[in-house]
């Protein structure tokens, strides 16, 4: 038996008296399966919303007449007090075509409300679900990331030794405990058949998810016997990992993962949401337990600082006080290896800091942007609901000297303030939902928790509180008791012009509007100026028709066969690099150690000149890379000096040559000629220098141009960096060859494990990912801003012009020119604009600071971003005016005087 | 509104009344509206439907009572249908008055000029 359509079907049910619902359904469902049986499903399911949605306004109807018979006959005390069914009806009626009737006002109001709403909602759900929210474990307030940052990058490196960690662990006293995680290295490649798959396997103590308070859904923790060497082949898995690899198979325990290390028994799975360490690019797949190596213990020249520590303070103790007494062991530490730790020192945070820190700014900057969005539409709204009032006041004067009672007027009045709000909520609902799914999906990636993003509801409803409270704080005659309505008939009824008081607030809040806007256009300003810049950044290289792909040359093998093995890949690279040469529309190919241009990471090494002053800073290193011959070709990166390398540099006994940038020349030769001059390249021996190249920024625009050297590749001998990139410079559109690239790298080299071939601008693209998401976000803002307040602007000017009517007339009946008029409509609004203009641009200029960490080089006080956001703002507002005025303008004296 | 049998039938009403008769023990929600769609092509929207017989039953015109409950109706009783004497009484009255009017007038109406 097919079923009608569900949401139909509920949307019938609920709309249905209760004593109707199984007959009417029961109907619809015989006729369904007759529709169904004779025209198919589609139509059958066709026809059954037809009749919902037919039956649906006489559903209503009846079920309302129901309810308010059922409650007459249960409370028929009350039944005089409560205002008539049909007097609400003509309420709501009226309220209806008094809106309608003023269209522009209506939809202005709407959308700005719905503006303000969604896009409130939007980005706060993402920010509270980014950085407010507590970690997901149990009591997570009480978990603190523990660290040894470095004097010098105190951000990066904040890892732990696992020697301290050892000590701070046994002679704690304000912890629960503490516990570890760090990589758990190579050799964890699982292979079966041509499938090669590399899990992300993270290293964890015993300690960890008693310290988190987390338990496996499946199996057992690790525990202290699994973290005594030899013991510790045995592994937790991912659900995730378990549900992929295994089919979420329960019989899993005791079977044993296959890795090049050997195998690995699965002790446990945990539950669905679990993954630590938390803000990793990409969900941890297997943990196993932390055993640290013999040499890692040893606090001597290898510093190993690579553990992320987590502890779990005891109760009633504060961060301070797990800090200071960490502190205290180290100082005992430090006592007893006084070089060990002379550069670095202990760090307590709570966990969900050290997590959201870095986006906290950040996502504190939209907050406040977005605060601002909202602060404007509700000012806008108010402005708009003051100057309808204004309009009305005579209407409603004339109402109350006939006799309407205070509260029918104020009624009226509410239920329009009413059925602005909610219509403006729901569009604002619909926003949100939408703007929720947009910004998920165009937030970097790397934000930590961002698949937990969602409407956030209390935020919605928030926002649309505020959006009520205005609308209904401002419904006038709330504010003024129903002796200044007499006020008001008389104040119109003389001059024909609004009450001076409700002009002065309008007055007041259109120029806090213009502010508003003007601080969200400098902001947007800076922004967009700011990524400017960074496009326009001469990289040194073209990002035209280059594709590269990168290939791991490492090899997860035992000792003893690193050697024939890594020889083997390399073989394999250089087969498939030819083979890829060889594709046609390739003009060009090199090789060249190391990752991918446009990627970061470099291998480094410190350079001496013979003859010249050592440098000492350890931070004064060149990086280094091994090219093939084309190298430059392919980028486009012109000679300066000399000559480029050659096959024949990379020969076996040929004399050592390498190429220098100029960054690296002026470095180290000063303004002598380097051609020819040898170097002694720290590990790697003597090279002479055999050409000078143009300087590059291989990681991208906001890199610094660093000393560079190159030696020729020699696929014969072993490499120092695990990667090795291809790059290509295609005749066309290189995208369209990514998958010739592949297919002549797999017929060459069918083991070689490779990544999709990706052009420059792809990888571009992502590079600059962050700043165009912020750009956008503030471009949108502005944008917002503007147009919310060009809407304002529109709407308080059409209201005055609409109001002055009669004064206009009687001008221009005395002679006044209609451009005459049309100027006095315009000065009013460039008064408006110049002083809200003005206080926008002190704002603007004191909260430039607060943006500057997010902008790329550039002045925030650029004068040029300035000038064009008040130009932009004074353009719209005047457009915004001249409407109105034109109107103004085009008054017939007779008609607006008879109005009268 | 007091339930007389005096009160005149609308049009609609009277399209359902003799539905039900002519459906006689088959007269319920499904059945009714597909005897009107097919004889006029009237499409009853069946929110309607009940309004009207409901209405029809506070008039004492139809009496209806519940089936029991049935699978292809999705575990769901019918409401049966059935003319009271009350209903049959208005039905024949608005037909007398009816035919009364039509009195000596073709039934093409050939000589009204609109």
């Amino acid at each position: 038996v097919t079923r009608p359509p569900r949401f139909a079907e509920s949307l019938m049910e609920r709309s249905l008296v209760a004593t109707d619902r199984a007959v009417v359904l029961g109907d619809l469902h015989e006729e369904f399966q007759t529709h169904a049986a004779r025209d198919g499903l589609r139509a059958a399911r066709r026809w059954y919303w037809r009749q919902v949605l037919r039956s649906l306004p006489s559903n209503l109807r009846r079920a309302a007449r129901h309810a308010i018979d059922a409650r007459q006959t249960a409370r028929p005390a009350r039944r005089a007090l409560r205002p008539r069914r049909e007097v609400v009806m003509q309420d709501i009626r009226y309220a209806v075509r008094s809106l309608l009737a003023t269209p522009t006002f209506t939809i202005v109001v709407l959308v700005v409300l719905a503006l303000g709403i969604g896009a409130t909602t939007a980005i706060f759900s993402v920010v509270d679900a980014v950085v407010l929210k507590g970690v997901p474990f149990p009591r997570g307030d009480r978990l603190v990331a523990v660290s040894e940052p470095s004097a010098k990058s105190p951000r990066r490196n904040a890892a732990v030794s696992a020697a301290d960690f050892a000590d701070l662990r046994a002679r704690q006293s304000t912890f629960e405990d503490l516990a570890a995680v760090r990589g758990a290295g190579r050799g964890f490649t699982l292979r079966s058949g041509d499938l090669t798959e590399s899990p992300l396997v993270m290293a964890v103590s015993a300690s960890l998810l008693p310290v988190l308070r987390i338990a496996p859904a499946l199996g057992r923790a690790f525990t202290a016997d699994d973290e005594v060497p030899g013991h510790e082949r045995v592994a937790i898995l991912s659900d995730g990992f378990w549900r992929r690899r295994f089919g979420a198979d329960r019989a899993i325990l005791g079977r044993t993962l296959a890795f090049d290390t050997g195998s690995w028994t699965i002790v446990g799975v945990m539950p669905p949401s679990f993954t630590y360490p938390i803000a990793l690019r990409a969900p941890v797949d297997v943990w196993v337990p932390f055993v640290p190596y013999p040499r890692d213990l040893v606090r001597g020249n290898v510093r190993n600082f690579t553990a992320l520590v987590v502890g779990r303070l005891k109760p009633g103790v504060s961060i301070a006080q797990g800090r200071a007494d960490l502190e205290r062991i180290t100082a005992t530490i430090r006592q007893a290896y006084p070089t060990w730790l002379q550069d670095r020192s202990v760090a307590v945070v709570s966990l969900r800091d050290s997590i959201v820190g870095p986006a906290k700014p950040w996502m504190l900057m939209l907050l406040g942007s977005v605060t601002f969005v909202l602060l404007i539409a509700c000012v806008n709204v108010a402005n708009l609901l003051l100057a309808r009032a204004t309009a009305r006041s005579r209407d409603v004067a004339v109402r109350a000297a006939l006799g309407a009672s205070r509260w029918t007027i104020v009624r009226g009045l509410l239920i329009e303030s009413l059925i602005l709000s909610a219509i403006g909520t729901a569009l604002g609902v619909c926003l949100a939902v939408w703007g929720v799914h947009v910004l998920r999906a165009s937030l970097p990636p790397s934000l930590p928790r961002l698949d937990e993003v969602a409407v956030n509801y209390r935020v919605l409803v928030a926002a649309a509180c505020a959006a009520l409270a205005v609308a209904v704080g401002v419904t006038p005659v709330w504010q003024s008791p129903a002796s200044a309505l007499s006020t008001s008939l008389n104040e119109s009824g003389r001059s024909g012009t609004a009450g001076a008081s409700g002009q002065r607030i309008r007055s007041v809040l259109l120029v806090a509007e213009v502010g508003l806007a003007m601080v969200l256009l400098v902001g947007a300003g800076l922004f967009i100026s700011s990524f400017i810049r960074l496009t326009q950044v001469d990289l040194g290289f073209g990002l035209g028709n280059i594709l590269s792909v990168t290939v791991s040359t490492g090899v997860d093998v035992p000792k003893e066969r690193v050697a024939a093995e890594s020889a083997r890949v390399r073989e394999a690279i250089a087969a498939a690099f030819e083979q890829v040469a060889r594709i046609p529309a390739i003009e060009k190919a090199a090789l060249v150690s190391g990752t991918q241009p446009l990627l970061l990471g470099s291998d480094r090494l410190t350079i001496t000149v013979p003859g010249k002053p050592v440098f000492t800073d350890p931070d004064d290193y060149a990086d280094y890379k091994y090219i093939s011959p084309a190298y430059f070709d392919v980028l486009g990166v012109p000679l300066l000096a000399g000559r480029v390398l050659t096959d024949a540099d990379a020969a076996p006994g040929a004399p050592r040559m390498v190429l220098l940038n100029d960054v690296a020349r002026s470095r180290y030769f000063g303004g002598t000629d380097p051609i020819g001059a040898s170097l002694l390249l720290s590990r790697l021996g003597s090279y002479t220098v055999a050409g000078v190249v143009r300087s590059v920024r291989l990681q991208g625009p906001e890199a610094e141009l660093r000393p560079e050297v190159y030696l020729p590749l020699d696929l014969r001998q072993p490499l120092d960096n695990p990667l090795m990139t291809i790059v290509m410079r295609t005749s066309r559109d290189p995208a369209s060859f990514a998958s010739s690239v592949r297919a002549a790298m797999r017929s060459a080299a069918p083991g070689l494990v490779a990544p999709d071939p990706q052009t420059y601008f792809e990888l571009f693209a992502k590079l600059v990912s962050q700043r165009r998401f912020n750009m956008i976000v503030l471009a949108l803002f502005g944008l917002l801003a503007i147009t919310i307040a060009g809407a304002g602007i529109y709407g308080v000017m059409a209201c005055i012009v609409e109001q002055r009517t009669t004064e206009i007339g009687l001008r221009m009946a005395l002679g006044a020119e209609p451009a005459r008029v049309l100027r006095m409509v315009l000065g009013r609004a460039s008064v408006y604009l110049a002083v809200g203009v003005a206080i926008g641009v002190s704002g603007g200029w004191m909260l430039a600071r607060l943006v500057q960490a997010f902008l790329f080089k550039g002045d925030p006080h650029d004068p040029v971003v300035f000038g064009g956001a008040m130009a932009v703002l004074v353009a719209v507002g005047l457009i915004a005016a001249f409407v109105p005025a034109r109107r103004a303008a085009r008054v017939d004296p007779a008609v607006a005087l008879r109005a009268q | 509104m007091a339930p007389t049998p005096r009160d005149s039938l609308g049009e609609f009403e009277q399209l359902l009344l003799l539905a039900i008769v002519r459906l006689g023990d088959e007269a319920y929600g499904v059945t009714i509206r597909q005897e009107i769609a097919e004889r006029t092509g009237r499409d009853v929207a069946i929110g309607q439907l009940y309004t009207s017989l409901d209405r029809l039953e506070r008039k004492g015109f139809v009496r209806s009572g519940m089936s029991e409950p049935m699978p292809e109706r999705g575990g769901r009783s019918r409401r049966h249908f059935r003319l009271k004497p009350a209903g049959v009484a208005a039905l024949r009255q608005a037909r007398e008055r009816l035919a009364r009017m039509w009195d000596g007038l073709s039934p093409d109406l050939r000589k009204v000029r609109p």
